[in-house]
């Protein structure tokens, strides 16, 4: 099924290559979570990133479904 | 000036005389340097009531004992002095080259009583401080104030003024040095119009003397190769301008004056973010010796906002952007540039825009009132144009030029439900709503609505085995926070830059302060002497008859009601729980917020216990 993944700022560098402006659109298999697909896609867990699926927070393990929008966001604190 | 003792200056501007005071080591040792130390002088040697506008307002200006050497970051120095904005205390904190600067000139900082009858700057050139006629200055902005001064003494000199908003004595301006890297906050900006000070300008060479140099170059040495967690990646790809629209997104950003949150609301927020806003950048700016340089030097070549200056910071692209509901990126360079050069708080100023524009979307002001500016929400060259002239004290400008309190007073009709302040200053682009932990920071700390000051938005980048909290869960929170607001006053008052802080392992802090001070400083050390920081500017306001739980803040920042929608949707937060745990554990009393006796004397503040008995 696909799924969006949008990442923000620096995070943008860690989508596949021939992603078009921060979004990707990714296959995955039924039933993957946001856990497995960031893994999949290099996120080190270390960095205590914000998950957003459908503008909701939501945490790591939820199931994806078919044309979910995951946006992955860096750690907060600005000046 | 050693490592084992501050050497301040002291300066009566009413009288012209001036005076050093050396403070040794055991003084340092309990309250470091920066705000500590202030906050310890200003305690002692000044009442209780002054008028913050007035002659016996003490304003200081104080590096650290890691400004200017190799720790890393060591470029801050910090502004005090009573809020003529809060009534509380007060304090500011900026970047750039002149606390260094300050130093290399031979003083570890400088405090001005009095009032003088004519402006004035003080200049120190290699140890020797001067007060001279500021005529030919006064009413020059902080970039042609900065370049005639430069003109006259050269390139390597370091200018901290204060531009027309804070000679007009606007509650909201600040101070502002390199041309726009800005003390902001506490309206600190008024209080050295009102001593007609127009200038501290710094030149020297003086070299600042470390108990181990080997130890701190290697320190330096291997600490740069660890500058890589955190918010290091994006604050050098972008500087905090990379936060603006994931913030946006994720409801840590405000949005539409604290009415709203999420992407709906504000769909075009990339226009104002990372990538958007490089893409304006010239060059990279770095502050003293820095290696991260978030800074930018930006440049609109033409069109209305046709401008050049410096790179806005996130919460400047946050309040002028998501706030107003303005996706112009030029109109938020140009507006920053106006601020910068007025000397305005880009905080307030820009709240103070948001809650103007929902006045008058609202029909509490007409285009009478705001003289034919149209103040609609993404309107930017109506935002544009009302900041000019509140830097300019101008028509309705003046309305709004000491921020959302007096606004309301001027105003009246109701319009105190579209102020977000807490205890009259103007809440940043961080809601407690997302992150909890601000909730206590912003009502607590000595100066209110202030997101720099600790606790849970600003964590160390790692080294620190903290809990995780969830978000809607605001039991459990106290030690955290504590441990957090703590280290954030060493950081603060040792000179250091919050965002290595933010990027780096905390250990960075008490090793570069032991090998800089000679001093045996370990984080246990900042535990105990970060809270007696804290302590010392809470007893100031205490004594002032102010009580932090008496500051009015408004119900959209706690979501009293909640947000219908968005990502924050049904959030209210449980600021009770947060505050009463945590005067619980600082051992300070749950109804007057006075800290125990037992407490007091722990921390070696017995002149304090005396006060408060």
């Amino acid at each position: 099924m696909k799924v969006e993944v949008r990442l923000f700022a620096n995070l943008a560098k860690l989508l596949p290559p021939g992603s078009q402006k921060k979004r990707s659109t990714i296959n995955v298999k039924k039933g993957t979570t946001v856990d497995e697909l960031l893994e999949r896609l290099n996120i080190p867990p270390k960095i205590t990133n914000i998950i957003m699926v459908n503008g909701k927070h939501q945490g790591r393990d939820i199931e994806l479904s078919e044309g979910d929008v995951l946006s992955v966001f860096p750690p907060i604190a600005g000046g | 000036m050693g490592q084992g003792s501050a050497k301040i200056l002291f300066v009566d501007l009413s009288s012209g005389d001036m005076k050093d005071e050396l403070f040794g080591e055991d003084f340092l040792r309990k309250f470091i340097g920066g705000y500590g130390l202030a906050a310890k002088i200003i305690y002692d040697r000044q009442k209780a009531g002054v008028d913050a506008l007035g002659p016996e307002n003490m304003l200081g200006f104080l590096t650290g004992p890691l400004t200017g050497t190799p720790a890393i970051i060591g470029s801050r120095y910090v502004v005090v002095g009573k809020s003529p904005l809060t009534g509380t205390w007060g304090d500011a904190n900026s970047g750039g080259y002149f606390g260094p600067a300050l130093k290399f000139a031979g003083y570890d900082g400088v405090f001005f009583t009095g009032i003088s009858d004519k402006p004035v700057y003080l200049l120190i050139n290699e140890g020797k401080p001067e007060l001279i006629d500021a005529a030919g200055l006064w009413g020059k902005d902080c970039c042609d104030t900065e370049d005639l001064l430069k003109e006259k003494y050269g390139n390597k000199t370091n200018i901290s003024c204060i531009g027309p908003s804070g000679e007009k004595l606007s509650l909201i301006s600040c101070i502002i040095n390199d041309k726009g890297r800005a003390a902001g906050r506490s309206g600190l900006g008024a209080v050295m119009g009102s001593k007609k000070l127009k200038a501290v300008v710094v030149k020297g060479d003086m070299k600042v003397p470390l108990a181990d140099e080997e130890k701190t170059k290697t320190l330096r040495r291997e600490y740069m190769k660890r500058i890589n967690v955190g918010l290091a990646d994006l604050l050098r790809d972008y500087g905090t301008a990379g936060l603006t629209a994931g913030a946006s997104e994720t409801g840590d950003s405000p949005a539409k004056n604290w009415g709203d949150a999420g992407s709906e609301v504000f769909p075009t927020v990339e226009k104002i973010s990372d990538d958007a806003v490089v893409a304006l950048q010239e060059r990279k700016w770095a502050c003293w010796q820095c290696p991260i340089a978030c800074g930018g030097h930006m440049k609109v070549v033409e069109g209305p906002f046709a401008t050049e200056g410096h790179k806005p910071e996130y919460e400047t692209l946050a309040v002028y952007g998501t706030m107003c509901l303005n996706d112009n990126l030029e109109s938020i360079i140009k507006v920053n540039d106006i601020c910068n050069r007025s000397g305005l708080d880009t905080i307030s100023a820009g709240c103070t825009v948001a809650f103007a524009i929902e006045c008058y979307e609202n029909g509490l002001i007409t285009k009478e009132d705001t003289g034919g500016i149209e103040l609609k929400w993404g309107n930017a060259e109506a935002i544009v144009a009302m900041t000019e002239k509140m830097a300019r004290r101008e028509g309705f400008g003046d309305v709004l030029a000491d921020g959302t309190k007096i606004a309301v007073e001027k105003i009246g009709k109701g319009s105190e439900k579209y102020a977000v302040h807490i205890g009259g200053q103007e809440v940043p682009m961080h809601d407690p709503k997302f992150t909890p932990g601000l909730g206590p920071t912003y009502l607590l700390d000595a100066t209110p609505a202030r997101h720099t000051q600790g606790g849970e938005l600003i964590a160390p980048g790692e080294g620190l085995d903290l809990p995780e909290h969830e978000r809607t869960v605001y039991t459990g929170r106290a030690e955290s926070q504590r441990t957090l607001v703590n280290l954030m006053h060493v950081v603060n008052a040792a000179g250091l830059c919050m965002f290595g802080y933010l990027s780096m392992d905390v250990h960075s802090v008490p090793e570069f302060m032991a090998s800089v001070t000679g001093w045996d400083f370990t984080m246990d050390d900042c535990q105990e002497t970060g809270e007696r920081i804290g302590t010392i500017r809470h007893a100031f306001n205490l004594r002032e008859g102010h009580n932090p739980l008496a500051r009015d803040v408004n119900g959209r920042v706690i979501g009293k009601p909640p947000l219908k929608a968005g990502p924050l949707e049904g959030i209210s937060i449980d600021m009770d729980t947060m505050v009463k745990e945590y005067l619980k554990l600082m051992d300070w009393d749950p109804v007057t917020t006075v800290p125990s006796q037992k407490r007091l004397k722990e921390l070696e503040l017995d002149e304090v216990a005396a006060d408060l008995k």
